[in-house]
């Protein structure tokens, strides 16, 4: 793997954030967001480009899948146990992306056996929401029983 | 792709109230801002 040099991590409670810069200059922020429940480590993650338009794309290159394949494969030998990724507007391409680096990059993470799966929670005839979950294999029946239910509240209702 | 229909109102609610503080983020950091993410996006 090639990766880019990333900052140390910037730590709020409950919020873990780095940042990057790409060989074109662009700078990316990469955030782990804690919504642990079920007695696991589960944390949101996404990436974003600073100074982006907010509805504007960004080119991608090899050394940020392995950037950020790094960071979570960090995040994973850290004790994180789950990696939940939501794509912004349940963009299919992005999607179509994480699955793609998935297959790309998970023999090169030191972390360990990691399993994916994904669902799509449609709340009403409007909205539909695809969450991947990136996972340890201890972690596999959380998943199967948050997918096959539809019990993905137990995660939210331990926030209120 | 597995589909689940969420019909718990409180779930549903739930659920958006993640993603809105996810698109609050996302708006921050491309504005630049992350340093204003506060805690009340982050749940513990």
């Amino acid at each position: 793997m090639n990766p880019y040099n990333v900052d140390p991590l910037t730590l709020t409670p409950g919020f873990e954030s780095t940042k990057f810069i790409t060989s074109a200059g662009q700078e990316f922020v990469v955030y782990l967001r804690d919504i642990s429940a079920f007695g696991k480590r589960i944390f949101d993650f996404a990436f974003e480009p600073v100074g982006a338009e907010l509805d504007g794309d960004f080119p991608v290159d090899v050394r940020m899948g392995d950037t950020i394949a790094v960071i979570l494969d960090e995040a994973f030998c850290n004790g994180k146990d789950i990696i939940v990724y939501a794509p912004h507007e349940n963009d299919p391409r992005r999607i179509r992306k994480f699955n793609i680096w998935y297959a790309k990059h998970q023999h090169k993470m030191k972390c360990g056996k990691l399993e994916r799966d994904s669902v799509t929670f449609i709340i009403d005839t409007n909205t539909e929401v695809t969450l991947c979950f990136l996972f340890k294999p201890d972690c596999a029946s959380i998943i199967q029983h948050v997918i096959a239910t539809g019990d993905f509240e137990r995660m939210w209702e331990e926030k209120a | 792709m597995k589909k689940v229909t969420l019909t718990n109102p409180v779930a549903i609610a739930r659920l958006k109230k993640f993603l809105a503080d996810k698109a609050f983020i996302r708006k921050k950091i491309r504005e630049g801002k992350a340093s204003e993410i506060k805690s009340e996006v982050t749940y513990r």
